[in-house]
């Protein structure tokens, strides 16, 4: 009998997901990296549409990761889920707290994060640190 | 806390995913157990020592510093 805690937040989407995830994100970066390469003139483009639409493509691959089950989901990846949550939110308050110190000492002025940027990093980081609790031997 | 879920499965040539997949949960949960790395819940200890025919106490012991 499982906990409900364990049935609803198990994750979400079924496990192929996580290449549909993985496409999405790695295509995306892939694509950026290829234009700074290559020396695509973007002089013409839309940056600010540009950047929103690489990163939130990015941001929605790493979602998609997020909310994907793995192929055994049981009450110790719930677990996982939970602390990784946890220490993500606390390193990302940490980081909001911390960062207009370190531009004031490397940069002399406060730079604003723009939202996407913030999800992205927690993004990464509930990853970095979901997969690193994994694979804890 | 202590646990003698390998000695239990060894007993009855048991492998941990044969373990993990009558009591439900994944062979990396099994194996987190018997290192000590995670304390599972009272159903998934029940469903462990129901496995082995014996008591919860029976396999998991408290520790003096639990």
């Amino acid at each position: 009998m499982r906990s409900f805690i364990a049935r609803t937040y198990g994750g979400f989407l079924p496990n192929y997901f996580k290449i549909i995830g993985t496409l999405l994100s790695g295509l995306t970066l892939l694509f950026i990296t290829a234009i700074k390469i290559m020396g695509v003139d973007i002089s013409n483009w839309d940056r600010i549409l540009f950047k929103t639409i690489t990163l939130d493509c990015i941001i929605l691959g790493l979602l998609i990761l997020v909310l994907t089950k793995e192929k055994k989901e049981d009450e110790r990846m719930t677990i996982i889920r939970f602390k990784s949550l946890a220490y993500t939110f606390i390193l990302a308050v940490l980081f909001v707290l911390l960062k207009p110190l370190q531009d004031m000492f490397f940069y002399k002025k406060i730079i604003d994060v723009p939202g996407q940027v913030l999800m992205l990093i927690m993004l990464v980081v509930y990853l970095t640190i979901y997969l690193f609790q994994k694979r804890i031997r | 806390m202590k646990n003698l879920v390998k000695v239990e499965r060894a007993k009855r040539d048991m492998t941990q995913q044969v373990l993990a997949d009558v009591t439900g949960v994944s062979r990396q949960t099994i194996n987190s157990i018997e290192a000590g790395r995670y304390i599972p819940s009272t159903v998934l200890a029940i469903k462990i020592s129901n496995v082995f025919d014996t008591t919860v106490n029976e396999i998991f012991h408290l520790e003096k510093h639990d």
